[in-house]
This record gives structure tokens, sequence and C-alpha cells, in this order.
């Protein structure tokens, strides 16, 4: 059934549309929806895709919002209309209770003079005018922005190390400044590992792991994606060291990044020697041996980081990963794991880090690995509309985010993929990352049951396997969001790491690799 | 109180008479005079050939908007409320694109390939976001508008309906296809390319003529784009053209307007371009 309401004289812009039609299509029994302006054109638009009646089409102007939504039944609707309606509200108030908003930063500074950190979003190529202003206001800088041209990078950074700011980012979505999550991040115990990360995921799951295992979390900074690199130089990383080196209530120092060049290495092994903490490094991808003859613990998965920081925050001796409480002993699973002669993998990543992770991991034991993140160029998935053979996909990249928001916002790209996996007859494992937290959308794993449900209508061989990023107080609860997945026919692993080990376990009971 | 008003509010007398309060956003508030509209901003908002500035910032515009009823234009000055000015003592805003190319010149063909190269590669940096069911159906007309003005024996009855497939479609308040139309126009005047503007300019006029064609705000805005009249950063992209500046910062200007607006603005810009600039004119 068709159900159409007419917004009088109401206008939103156009990605609050879109994710407000997103939500409404989440909801089960919704076959379709949409909400845009009544024009003549849009009004046959939605009337051709069955989204608009007749009658209600004549009562609409081009000045009216007009709502369409395709349902199984009438209670489907109401709670379609129910959630729009807070969603329109939301909209409307434009901010969330207590919040203020401001148009100008000029502005929001003499209205907030207690403020000491700002938070940027804006189109890259304005940045630094925009960051400068806060740097020159004495606050700290998180800047979510990509795309910010290297020299504006190097200037903002330079400009905030000498007033001993800083400036994390461009390019940084994650951070914990105080217990107070900043972008997507997860709501993690207090305690005393300081972390340090240039990489978005990849400080999450370190931060969620740790959680999980006791430890606590003094700060958590970003420090860029490109920090670590030759023409960086690893300011901020540097920088951080050691601002997490004289923070009072860090103890452990933990770093997260892909391997740095080789003269920021070196810088960072210089600084590590002037500092009397213990330091946990992961450079993932990069070389073990890279720390030896430092006081730094090397380690090489994001899992393997965040025990040896717990551990050495306890004052006690790094062991072998296979004694942490979270390992779980899959041999129980085996015999749940669904016959296949279907032999490839497909990993369907919202979050870049883990999808990297996962990378090196499947890399080291399978012959090649496609994806559009690739190790190997030999590897770059030229088509990323179609895998091929064994394929990784970091689905909050350029290409899968064009008009779109991160899969991390809205997973309905990621659940489609699913779903066209499920339809390739090559494909028998699909692997998945699952991000709770702030920032993060407010029930991922639910997309993903409904992906699987259907995939598995079609095909009850495939394995399913995911892990689940986030923390028993996560907004989206850690607990239920697990349970969902199992129930749904999901082999669920506490972690990324040991979600891609059991991956390789699959295609070994399978004969596709050797054990 | 009021900072600039489009000087084209008191060159025209169409424009003067009594608008009454129609619609109210956060920035924005709307008024209309039979089916003409103009809008009232905050200090903040880049300048529209629809709006009148005043010199008060967002939050002071919240208090102010509950009180605006009406807005009064005639060849003297502006009323608002108890507020009385002559347009000599207010900032007039020239948005005539036409204008300046006739006093400042036509872009070069060394420009067009510029403006064309950079344009698509902006364009790339900053998708236009859209939902699937609106994006396939923009893009299906775009291509169609496309196929029209490439072809060898240009058919006036394919144009129009290409033109008139786009009106008011897509999502936003300026829906897609009137933004791409609005740069095609900015584009071709760009170049002088007078044979196709006679030609589309008027197939443009009876779309929006026609009712419910297209949203109310749009529908003003593309009339203003037939009369040569453009948003201020359409015309800093063409005096920095002509002064051989960069365009960068023009081009990222145009192309972050709005969600979907600035990109198909530029859409319509390089499909001028391509037509008028690349293949037809020169």
């Amino acid at each position: 059934m068709v159900h159409n309401v007419i917004k009088k004289n109401k206008y939103f812009d156009s990605v609050t549309l879109m994710l407000f039609s997103s939500k409404i299509e989440d909801i089960k029994g919704v076959n379709q929806a949409a909400v845009m302006m009544g024009t003549n054109h849009n009004k046959v638009l939605m009337q051709d895709s069955g989204l608009l009646n007749k009658e209600q089409a004549a009562d609409a102007s081009a000045n009216d919002l007009i709502i369409g939504i395709d349902a199984e039944s009438q209670e489907v609707v109401d709670e379609a209309l129910k959630l729009l309606e807070e969603q329109f509200s939301n909209k409307s108030s434009g901010k969330e209770a207590g919040a203020k908003t401001y148009k100008t930063f000029d502005q929001a500074i003499k209205e907030t003079p207690e403020a000491n950190l700002s938070v940027v979003s804006i189109p890259g190529r304005f940045a630094k005018s925009e960051v400068m202003k806060s740097l020159k206001k004495g606050l700290h800088v998180m800047l979510y922005s990509d795309n910010v041209p290297l020299e504006d990078e190097i200037a903002l950074k330079d400009y905030a190390l000498e007033n001993d700011l800083l400036m994390m980012g461009p390019d940084c979505g994650t951070a914990i400044i105080n217990g107070v999550a900043l972008g997507f991040a997860n709501v993690v115990s207090r305690g005393s590992i300081g972390l340090t990360a240039a990489s978005g995921t990849g400080l999450q799951e370190v931060s969620v792991i740790v959680d999980k295992l006791g430890g606590g979390i003094s700060q958590a900074l970003g420090t860029g994606g490109r920090d670590l690199s030759a023409e960086i130089e690893g300011r901020m990383m540097l920088f951080t060291l050691e601002a997490l080196a004289n923070d009072g209530a860090t103890e452990v120092i933990g770093l997260i990044s892909k391997p740095p060049s080789e003269e920021v290495m070196k810088k960072i092994v210089d600084k590590a020697k002037n500092i009397d903490k213990p330091i946990v490094a992961c450079f993932l991808g990069g070389d073990p041996d890279l720390f030896k003859g430092t006081d730094i613990i090397g380690t090489t998965t994001l899992e393997e980081a965040a025990y040896a920081l717990v551990k050495t925050s306890k004052g006690e001796k790094v062991d072998a990963i296979s004694n942490s409480p979270l390992h779980e002993e899959t041999s129980g699973l085996h015999d749940k794991i669904p016959a296949s002669n279907a032999p490839y993998v497909r990993g369907l990543y919202t979050g870049g880090t883990l999808a990297y992770e996962a990378l090196l991991l499947l890399h080291e034991k399978l012959e090649g690995v496609y994806s559009n993140i690739a190790l190997d160029k030999k590897f770059d998935l030229k088509d990323l509309t179609t895998s091929r053979e064994n394929t990784i996909l970091d689905m909050g990249e350029d290409y899968f985010t064009e008009g779109k928001p991160h899969p991390m916002i809205d997973p309905k790209q990621r659940a489609e993929r699913i779903v066209q996996e499920a339809n390739d007859e090559e494909t028998g494992v699909v692997l998945l990352d699952c991000v709770l937290g702030h920032g993060s959308h407010e029930d991922p794993a639910a997309s993903i049951v409904k992906a699987v449900k259907e995939a598995k209508s079609k095909r009850s061989d495939i394995a399913f396997v995911a892990s689940v990023t986030g923390t028993k107080n996560d907004p989206q609860d850690l607990e239920k969001s697990q349970q969902a997945l199992k129930d749904a026919g999901v082999f669920v692993l506490p972690t990324n790491r040991q979600a891609v080990l059991f991956v390789l376990e699959v295609l070994k009971k399978r004969g596709v690799i050797n054990g | 109180m009021i900072l600039s008003v489009p000087k084209h509010f008191f060159s025209s007398s169409t424009m003067h008479g009594t608008y009454k309060r129609h619609s109210a956003f956060d920035h924005t508030l709307n008024f209309i005079r039979d089916d003409a509209l103009i809008s009232v901003h905050d200090k903040d908002r880049t300048l529209s050939p629809l709006g009148i500035r005043l010199n008060v910032t967002s939050q002071e515009f919240q208090n102010l908007k509950q009180s605006l009823k009406s807005v009064t234009i005639d060849g003297e000055g502006v009323s608002m409320g108890k507020e009385k000015v002559s347009y000599q003592s207010v900032i007039l805003i020239d948005h005539d694109l036409k204008k300046q190319v006739k006093t400042k010149g036509a872009i070069t063909d060394a420009m067009r390939y510029s403006l064309y190269h950079e344009t698509k590669k902006k364009m790339a940096a900053y998708e236009a976001k859209m939902d699937t069911l609106s994006r396939k159906a923009v893009d299906a007309r775009l291509l169609a508008l496309k196929e029209a003005l490439s072809a060898s024996a240009l058919e006036e009855k394919v144009l129009d309906d290409t033109i008139q497939a786009l009106i008011g479609l897509g999502p936003g308040l300026t829906p897609s296809g009137d933004d791409i139309l609005a740069g095609l126009v900015a584009g071709l005047l760009m170049q002088e390319d007078h044979s196709l503007l006679q030609l589309i300019v008027p197939m443009i006029q009876k779309g929006i003529n026609t009712p419910n064609q297209t949203s109310m705000v749009s529908r003003q805005f593309l009339f203003y784009a037939t009369q040569g009249i453009f948003i201020g950063e359409i015309l800093m992209l063409h005096h920095r053209l002509l002064l051989s500046r960069s365009i960068d910062q023009s081009l990222d200007k145009i192309a972050s307007m709005g969600h979907s607006s600035g990109v198909d603005y530029l859409k319509g810009l390089t499909l001028a371009i391509s037509i008028g600039g690349i293949n037809h004119g020169s």
C-alpha cells in the first residue's frame, strides 16, 4: 500500500531528505520511500515509481513537500510517519536539547569563552583559514575535513606546535579527550592508557578492546591520516607523544598507524628514548623488527596492541595473544560452518583501518586479495561495482561515499552489497565489521541482519563472519547487536583479527586452503 | 539595518510593489507579490539576486523574523516595517552578467578550455548529493539535453522537450534540473553564444510559466537567469577568468553551494562550454 503526506510550504535540504528516505526504508515492511518537492516532474517520477497516488498528487504544489511511503501494512506506515515526525521536529528545532548553534565562529567564541577546543568540518580547501582562526584564539583543533592541501596541513601544524596546541587532522574522525568522545568514538572506561593514532577505526578498535579487557583510556588523540608521511614528518604524532608523556593520567602510551616513513620512524624512536613511560606500537603492515633494540613494544594487529597495552598498564609481562581472555576457542563453531564449493571471501567493511587489517591478515594466506585499498597494485579492483575472486572493500572510500553518507552513518549501501555478493555463486564467505559508538548509525547490526536474512534465503551455503567494534556502554548496545547477528546465523567473533582468522579456518575446513 | 539590495529591484518597475510574507527558513524570509518572490537574509548569506541582506547576525535575525510582515519596493527605496531606506543609502549589488560580458568581454578559447577542465576536476571532488531515484532521472535527462544540443542538425522540438523535462526535476528547493539550466545559460552568456541563447531562453521561460513546473524560489532564480542575472559567485568566476586569475576558489564556492545546487550549476556550465566553446562555437 502507498501512503502520502503533503507538507505545505515545507523545505529541507536534499541530504536531510535523503536521510529521511533512507531511515524510513530501513523500517521492516517498508518497500520504498521518497521525500521530494512537489514539482510536476517530481510528481511524475514518484507516480512512476509507485510512490504517489494520483489523488494526492493533485493536492501538492511545487512549493510543498511530498512524502511517499510504500509499505506492507497500515501499522508500518504509522511507524514510518511517527519516525518522520520525530525527524521533522528535530530538524525544525535545529538542535539537540541544551545545544546552541552559532552562524559564525566569532559569535561562538564570544558566547562560549570557556571553550578550548574546536571541531572543524568544512570543505578541505577552505579549512586553513577557519582552523587558523581557532588556533589564533588559543583553541586546540580537531579537523574532520579531508582534501586539505599538504602545504596547508604543514602550516597549520607548525603554528599549532609553536603555540603548544593540538592540531588533530586533517581527516581526523575519532578522538576521546578527557572522557569526551568526539566524532566516531565509543563509550570506553577511563583509565591509564593514552593513545595516539593516525587511523580512525584503528583507534576505535584498540580502545574498545582495551575496555573489554578491563583497561581504560586516559586520552585518545588523532593525528590525521597523512601525519606519518615523509612530507608531514610526524609533526602531530611526535607532539601527541610528548603530550601523553606529560599527561598525569597516562601511564602507558599506544601508537597506532600504518608504517611511517623511514625518517619519521627514526624520529619516533628518538622521541621514545626520552619518555619514561612504556610505549606499545602497532604500525599495521610494518615490519615487527622495526623496534628491535628499542624499548618500544611492537605489535602487528590492533588486538595484539590492545592486549599489550592492558597487560603493561597492569604491570604484567606481555605474553602470547592466545592467553587473552578475549581469545575465543572456535573449534566449537566448526560444526556449524556450512559446506560450500564457493571458494572466495568477500570482505565488506565500513571502517577503513579494519579493512586494511583484514587485507593484511588474508594476504598472508591467500594468493592475492583484490581491493580498493590493495597492498599490491596488481590487485587493484578496477570495477568497484563487482567483486573479483577474494575481495576486501573499504566502503568508506570516495567511490562509495560520493553523494552518499558514510556507511558507518547510513549502512544501506553495504547492506545492498551483502545481498549482491550472495547472488555471486563464487562467494563462499562474507566478512563484515559492525562499528558502534557515537557518530555511527543507531543500529548497524539491524541493517546487517536484514541483508543476511535476504542473502540466506537465496544461498544457505555462505558463511557470514563479523566482529562488533563496540562496548556495553555504547548507545547501540553491544550485547543486543551481537545477539541479533548470532540469531541471524552470523559467526560473531570478539575482534576483527579473530574474525579474519576464523575466515581462514572456514577456508581450511572447506579445503580451499591448506591446513 | 538594510545592508545591500540587488540593483535590479529599483531599475525594473515590474519589481515595484508590496510583497507579503510567504515562508520562513533559518536564515531567510521569503515575500511574494503575485508570482514574484524576494528574500530577506541575515548578513552571513552570500549575494543572491533574490535577496535583501540585513546588517544583523543570524541570532538577531531570529527575533526579527517574527515582526517582518511585508516589504515594499518602489523607484526610491525599500520599506520594511518601520524602516524605509532610499537606494542611495544602501549598497546596490549589480547581478547582471549580461552587462558584465558586454563591458568586460566574453571569455576566450583558452579561458574556455581552462574553465572546462578545471570545472570537470572540481565536479569530481564535489559530487552532488542526491537519492538514487532522482539521480537516475536527472542524469538521463541531462544526457538527453546534451545529445539534443550536440546534434549536427539541431532540432528545436527535441531541444524544447529535453529542456521542459529538466525544469523542476530533482530534490531541493531549487531542483537539480533548474540549476543545470541556470548554469547552461550562464556558460552560454560568458561565451556570447547568442544563437543558442535565443533558442533556449524562450524555452526556459515557457517552462517556468507553466503552473507547478517548479518551486517559486527556483522559478525566480531561473527567471533571473534568463534575464542574465546571476548569483555573485558566477559573476566573480567570469571576472577572474577575464583577468587570468586562478578560478579554483570561485569554483569551490560554486560547487559547495547547497547540497546539490552548486554541482548542478557546474554541470550546466560545462555543458555550455562543451557545446558552445569546444565542439560548437570554435
